[in-house]
């Protein structure tokens, strides 16, 4: 990896763990680049404009997506139900995201779009710098993808 | 004396979790409001009594931003004090939501017990 692509991995590790920690009470045991995700893996994008603009996704099985639901929202798994549960995913994404992007840059601001269920990678193609990584935890697997493009 | 709190959030679970928080926190509240974007936080504002908004920024519709210079162009909603809870850390948008007036500025993620305490601040602050 080149150098800006491992500040991205370790941006997008700090990101995740602060919002898994202090928001769903969740710890990251460790990381590897993305694996193919099974196809009933719930997901979900953003993409933020500024400079750079780029987009964020994240995505987990749904036994994962739940546990994160539950400790968020402080309610039992078997109480949600599964708009609850992508509602969390989105706004795990959505604050990961600015988590991110206040490391790429602390001083100004982006404008980000709501969190769109179902994607994990959005149609534009950024290409420029990208990351995907692997989380593990206890209770199972994170995916998360932050592609960064130089446009406007 | 309890306060009214109107959140203004697009994900019902933040609101959700507001809401939690504000039962559990020892804050003295009132009725607790809740808006998906800026505009349906101004429908509310017009006909209820609310003492305290917390806001998000990123919203459709109407964002956290537009709604605060809604409320500072108001001359009874601008003494509402308004607590910012947003993603964006950025100190370019944290020094023009404090120039629109906003009392307060929490950064998502954030630690529960923080919230509480800084809603009661605001109170005594208003008082």
């Amino acid at each position: 990896m080149s150098r800006e692509v491992d500040d991205l991995a370790l941006w997008l590790e700090d990101a995740l763990r602060e919002v898994l920690e202090s928001m769903c009470f969740l710890s990251l045991e460790g990381s590897t680049p993305c694996q193919v995700a099974a196809s009933d893996w719930l997901s979900c994008a953003l993409q933020f404009a500024g400079v750079p603009s780029g987009a964020f996704g994240l995505r987990a099985p749904l036994s994962m997506a739940r546990i994160m639901a539950a400790n968020f929202l402080g309610r039992e798994e078997a109480e949600l139900n599964d708009g609850q549960i992508m509602d969390v995913l989105c706004e795990v994404a959505n604050i990961a995201c600015g988590s991110v992007l206040a490391r790429l840059d602390p001083q100004r601001s982006f404008a980000l779009t709501p969190p769109v269920p179902g994607q994990f990678t959005t149609r534009e193609v950024w290409g420029i710098e990208g990351v995907c990584r692997t989380f593990t935890l206890d209770e199972g697997s994170i995916e998360t993808r932050l592609e960064i493009g130089t446009r406007e | 004396m309890p306060s009214n709190v109107l959140i203004v959030d697009d994900s019902r679970s933040v609101r959700m979790v507001m809401r939690r928080i504000l039962d559990i926190s020892g804050f003295a509240l009132g009725d607790c409001l809740e808006a998906a974007d800026g505009l349906e936080a101004l429908r509310i504002l017009m006909r209820e009594k609310v003492d305290i908004v917390v806001t998000d920024i990123n919203m459709p519709n109407m964002d956290g931003e537009e709604f605060m210079q809604q409320i500072a162009s108001d001359p009874y909603l601008r003494r509402i004090p308004v607590m910012v809870l947003t993603t964006d850390r950025s100190e370019e948008r944290m020094e023009r939501m404090i120039s629109l007036g906003a009392k307060g500025y929490i950064t998502k993620p954030f630690v529960p017990e923080t919230i509480g305490a800084a809603l009661a601040k605001l109170v005594q602050e208003s008082l």
